[in-house]
């Protein structure tokens, strides 16, 4: 630049990002994951699950879950059936993904008799994977059946 | 009389910390969500037409989970809580061990989780589970 053409400006445009707006941004994505997130209910049967010392996590993308309550009612998505239609049911979802795992969410009240008639339903159809649940419990906690 | 309009103040609210009340109640929640996982013990089951294996009667041991809740590992009437480490010592002498896992069809299948739980502490891995029937035992 030749000298006396243009006048020499010491002051630089000051770069400002205004930040005052930053609350209502902030605000508005909370409100908005707020109102938009679900939370996936899916209580097939009220039961309360035995707890166990070694429990081990268990994929969700990749189990089918029944539900046994205290009086040995059967329920799978969300549908009470037959115990013996545990194996249509799961064979069916077994087609569709060959490695499920079919996780027994049961009361720990119910009769040992029935789990063991929807297990070998499960070895009927072919359903060789399964889980117990039973959430671990915290350390200290107690195991009380 | 003369009234003298005097200039109110305008009140004000500082908005300045809006956002950092908003960040705040943002980590808290963050902190404090949990999400449930899925706990449980599982096992595989032996495929349907699958070959009969023969096992030596010296590689299993019985552990029966009685309609009373009282649970015997070969006959001996043992409390839950000593089963892990009964079993732990079983399988440190002789790792082809099986654990046929025998309960009564009215126990509570509480306390048959109970005792699978405490084989998958002393690390099982060949579990079997049957149903327990009063004329074998």
């Amino acid at each position: 630049m030749l000298p006396g053409r243009m006048p020499r400006t010491n002051r630089r445009a000051v770069s400002k990002i205004p930040t005052c707006t930053m609350g209502d941004i902030s605000m508005l994505l909370m409100i908005f994951f707020m109102s938009t997130v679900i939370f996936r209910m899916d209580n097939g049967l009220p039961v309360s699950l035995p707890r166990s010392e070694a429990g081990q996590r268990v994929p969700r993308e990749n189990s089918a879950r029944i539900w046994i309550d205290a009086d040995g009612r059967v329920s799978i998505d969300d549908n009470i059936i037959d115990i013996s239609d545990i194996e249509p049911v799961i064979s069916r979802k077994l087609s569709r993904n060959p490695a499920l795992i079919v996780s027994f969410n049961t009361d720990k009240r119910c009769p040992y008799g029935i789990v063991s008639q929807a297990i070998d339903y499960l070895k009927n159809a072919n359903a060789v994977r399964i889980a117990f649940m039973a959430p671990r419990i915290e350390r200290g906690g107690s195991l009380e059946e | 009389m003369r009234l003298v309009r005097r200039k109110r103040e305008s009140p004000d609210i500082p908005l300045a910390s809006t956002a950092d009340v908003a960040f705040l109640l943002l980590i808290f929640f963050i902190a404090t969500t949990v999400f449930s996982l899925d706990e449980g013990l599982p096992l595989i089951l032996p495929a349907r037409g699958a070959s009969v294996v023969k096992v030596s009667v010296k590689n299993v041991v019985r552990i029966v989970v009685h309609e009373d809740g009282t649970v015997t590992v070969d006959k001996k009437e043992t409390p839950v809580d000593g089963i892990s480490g009964i079993v732990r010592g079983m399988i440190a002498e002789n790792d082809k061990l099986v654990v046929s896992l025998e309960t009564h069809p009215r126990c509570r299948y509480g306390r048959m989780v109970r005792v699978l739980d405490q084989l998958k502490l002393a690390s099982a891995t060949r579990i079997s589970l049957r149903l327990f029937s009063p004329e074998t035992g």
